[in-house]
């Protein structure tokens, strides 16, 4: 992808360290007064410091000046080094006036590159007495100025792949929507035949009810996948949260659940965390759920819920513990993969999305979560969720 | 495998019992196929082409998304642990997934035979059949 120069914050732009650093570098390592990330600006006539040490006023704050004081213009037009031993004696710049007003008597500038290799501006060197480039000093400064094109680059890439996840996002929002109303008038026609059943044979009544039973199927395919496509960015504030009120939250969205299987469920005072709450509910619901669905026929779930921390106290712990029919240890990595089952839909139902997007909210959240499992004992997801140290 | 028109015995590897109750139908109606073994898990699959005195398989349907395994990881684990008793059978890849790396993969695959979409048609199986007996 190409970006302007105004979008990758190279112009009309604030100073950011990953810039100033560099200057402030070749500032030391050559022992100059000024040093600066001058990107030259042809059409509108200036050239504008992403980075500036050393400037002078009104330059510093304006952070940009017209072309008639640019020595930084002539290595981007030659593409080449430019090294000024002493301005007021060199033909190419003697009458600039970047001599009388910002006080450049010594001048050694590399070009810095755009992503698709067009030199766009210098990194240059500045003093305000004569002065000789030794050959060290100019490949130093070029090292230097392969990091500002890195550094351009890196920027590229970030917008890049921000723009992808854009695109990706509308995409699943737009082909979920439209795979949803097709489910939705398909349930509602075969509801229309449902109501001409007694002249379906028996076979037909079990194919309608097994057709009944796809398209809700579906349906949660296509919810379950927006939820995991919504989780996908991190762009929500992370604000204080109680889990006491998610956990509350979502006992009483699995009530029917909890009490058609007679489940217990014990759970001690659980923390404050930082964190999303709108991703935090999704990733409790869909343990508990887990954990009362992936249960013996006839075996009543019982599930502790307990928060701990450990020894350092740089994690607030959670341990969601159940008794049911526990995960082969080959399976562990396998199951927060996105669609993987470890069961046929009709052994245990499902989509293969939830652990998927309880590993993608845990790594919004910079946590980490895992299990330790016994087949036929039961299973136990730990949640970490690292505490800020302001408290 | 005296009629052409005809398979003995046919294997459909799928984890979707809807699919699979759709499949036997239409099988049945077509009357092309005179045996017809369904399994849901490739584990288990694999475990009953481990024994020693099953019957033999003309053609496999074999679906890639499958719960514990994929469909290209049962086939590779089951020519390293079956060998050239595996290899014998012609699979033909039944899937909906619209992956071309998919398709790809599958051609890795000496014994895949066909690689079909879902949902499976009696001119499917009509073609399925004539490339069995073509193969033997």
């Amino acid at each position: 992808m190409n970006f302007t120069l105004a979008e990758l914050g190279l112009v009309d732009a604030s100073p950011q360290p990953d810039y100033d650093n560099l200057t402030k570098l070749a500032t030391e390592i050559l022992g100059v007064p000024v040093s600066l990330v001058s990107i030259v600006d042809f059409e509108n006539d200036r050239q504008f410091f992403k980075s500036q040490l050393g400037l002078p006023e009104p330059w510093a704050t304006e952070q940009q000046t017209p072309l008639s004081h640019s020595f930084c213009q002539h290595v981007v037009k030659t593409n080449a080094p430019l090294i000024v031993e002493n301005a007021l004696e060199h033909e190419l710049v003697k009458d600039n006036l970047a001599i009388r007003d910002l006080g450049v008597v010594s001048y050694l500038g590399v070009p810095i590159y755009t992503p698709d290799s067009q030199p766009t501006g210098a990194l240059c060197a500045i003093d305000g007495k004569p002065r000789q480039w030794t050959e060290k000093e100019i490949e130093l400064l070029k090292q230097l100025s392969l990091c500002v094109t890195d550094t351009i680059k890196l920027q590229a890439s970030l917008l890049t792949s921000e723009g992808l996840r854009q695109e990706q996002r509308d995409f699943t929002y737009a082909i979920s929507h439209d795979l949803k109303s097709p489910a939705n008038t398909l349930h509602m026609l075969l509801n229309e035949i449902g109501f001409e059943q007694d002249k379906l044979s028996e076979k037909g009544q079990s194919f309608l009810d097994i057709s009944l039973n796809v398209v809700n199927r579906m349906k949660d395919q296509v919810e379950d996948v927006l939820a995991y496509a919504r989780t996908g960015i991190n762009q929500e504030a992370h604000v204080k949260v109680d889990l006491n009120t998610i956990l509350e939250d979502v006992l009483n969205n699995l009530k029917s659940d909890i009490v058609e299987k007679n489940a217990k469920i014990n759970f001690t005072d659980l923390p404050i965390v930082t964190g999303c709450p709108k991703q935090l509910h999704p990733l409790f619901q869909n343990l508990v759920s887990n954990a009362l669905k992936f249960q013996a026929d006839g075996n009543t779930p019982s599930i502790d819920i307990l928060a701990s921390s450990d020894p350092q106290n740089r994690y607030d712990i959670i341990n969601i513990t159940d008794n049911g029919i526990g995960i082969p240890k080959e399976f562990h990595k396998r199951i927060f993969k996105l669609f993987e089952r470890l069961h046929t839909r009709e052994d245990y139902p499902g989509t293969g999305v939830g652990l998927a997007l309880c590993n993608r909210v845990i790594s919004n959240h910079n946590g980490k979560i895992s299990l330790q499992s016994e087949p036929n004992v039961g299973t136990t997801f730990t949640l970490k969720f690292p505490r800020k140290n302001d408290g | 495998m005296a009629e052409i028109n005809k398979i003995q015995t046919a294997m459909i590897l799928d984890d979707s019992e809807f699919d699979q109750v759709l499949y036997k139908e239409l099988i049945e109606r077509s009357g092309m196929v005179d045996k017809l073994i369904q399994y849901y898990y490739p584990d288990e699959a694999l475990e009953f082409l481990k024994q020693p005195d099953r019957e033999n398989i003309d053609v496999l349907f074999l679906d890639i998304n499958m719960p514990r395994m994929s469909g290209f990881e049962f086939l590779k684990e089951a020519s390293q642990q079956l060998g050239s008793d595996f290899a014998k059978i012609i699979i033909i890849m039944l899937t909906t997934s619209l992956d071309p790396r998919d398709q790809e993969k599958a051609k890795e695959f000496e014994m895949v035979k066909d690689y079909i979409n879902k949902p499976l048609t009696i001119d499917g199986l009509r073609h399925v059949v004539s490339l069995v007996h073509h193969q033997s």
